[in-house]
């Protein structure tokens, strides 16, 4: 995988120096929507997402950092997602963003009630509890993985994601049954 | 419900993604709550995760990788200058010194000087021959003296 990072080496020095431009772009190509996706639901907003992909990317330039692979390269990239999502939040008290409408959500009726719900229910969890769920369910991040990206303990990570994954379920149900009230 | 994780969830959490669920983890999935809430928001966060928008909606990466680029030059080059300006600043403290010393030293005759000045400058119009023959050492010191404090101010300002 380092190869494909095609790690750039200075002429003059012979030393390391980050990412040549194709390499980035390849490595671009093949994180920028997972890392979207994991701002977009940390956050619960898209158009916030779309900068702090931006900022991510940015950072990660400017930090000039050496990837020993592919997936080190992607978790530090999480890591600094995950810094730019706290600093959102961290700020003076944010108003509750409405959930945005997705007209690319198509399916069943059932599904797209489903999908609103999650939404709806992620945005109700703690933003350690949403990172943990999406770097756990989605990107598959191991424990360990998750530990470096969160600054948690590796041993810790199991029983936070069962905690959040329970609270998410609690919720999805609770909702489901109030739709099922109503009806 | 217990209050931990199944031992078994992390196996059927693999099988499930894989599509390689022996008859086995199936009787366990359907009888553990744990496990299969495990995989019900496996499911649901992966369909979500689905929603990511195309690649060509989200941000350039040439015009991140360019506006990264000037960030490091500006950073390298603030970095190549700053012996430089760090010498400048301690040249312009050496020099101010310097010549205040000088001028503690030489007082007398900046007195004197400054004394004769005072009454040239009272006969603005009449003999101006006393201010030009004094002696130009002070005029230049206090002119010196004035610049470099000066040079120093808008450094220390400039940063």
């Amino acid at each position: 995988m380092v190869d494909d990072l095609a790690i750039q080496t200075t002429e003059a020095t012979g030393r390391k120096s980050g990412l040549d431009e194709a390499a980035f772009r390849a490595l671009y190509d093949r994180t920028a929507r997972p890392l979207w996706g994991y701002i977009a639901r940390a956050t619960g907003n898209d158009s916030l997402a779309d900068d702090l992909v931006q900022e991510s990317y940015f950072r990660f330039l400017r930090a000039n950092f050496e990837p020993e692979s592919e997936d080190h390269a992607k978790n530090y990239l999480f890591r600094i997602a995950t810094n730019l999502v706290r600093d959102h939040f961290r700020g003076a008290q944010r108003a509750q963003l409405p959930l945005e409408h997705d007209p690319s959500v198509k399916g069943h009726e059932h599904q797209v009630h489903l999908q609103h719900d999650l939404r709806r229910a992620m945005m109700q969890l703690k933003p350690r509890e949403r990172e943990l769920l999406w770097l756990g369910h989605v990107e598959r991040f191991s424990h360990k993985e998750i530990a470096e990206i969160l600054g948690l303990k590796a041993g810790s990570i199991r029983l936070l994601l069962f905690r959040a994954r329970k609270k998410l379920a609690a919720m999805l149900e609770e909702s489901n049954r109030s739709v099922e009230e109503d009806s | 419900m217990r209050d931990r994780p199944c031992a078994l969830e992390d196996q059927i959490l693999v099988a499930t993604r894989s599509d390689g669920l022996t008859a086995e983890l199936s009787r366990h999935l359907a009888t553990c709550r744990s496990c299969s809430e495990a995989v019900s928001i496996d499911d649901l966060l992966q369909s979500e995760a689905r929603r990511a928008p195309e690649l060509s909606r989200l941000p350039d990466p040439g015009r991140i990788w360019i506006q990264a680029r000037q960030q490091r030059l500006l950073q390298a080059a603030d970095r190549a200058t700053r012996p430089i300006r760090a010498a400048e600043k301690i040249a312009l403290a050496t020099g101010a010194v310097g010549l205040a010393i000088g001028t503690a030293m030489s007082w007398p005759l900046v007195r004197s000087w400054l004394g004769r000045t005072g009454t040239a400058l009272a006969n603005i119009g009449g003999d101006t021959d006393g201010l030009l023959s004094t002696n130009p050492v002070p005029i230049i010191a206090g002119t010196l003296l004035f610049l470099v404090l000066f040079g120093l101010y808008s450094e220390l300002v400039e940063g």
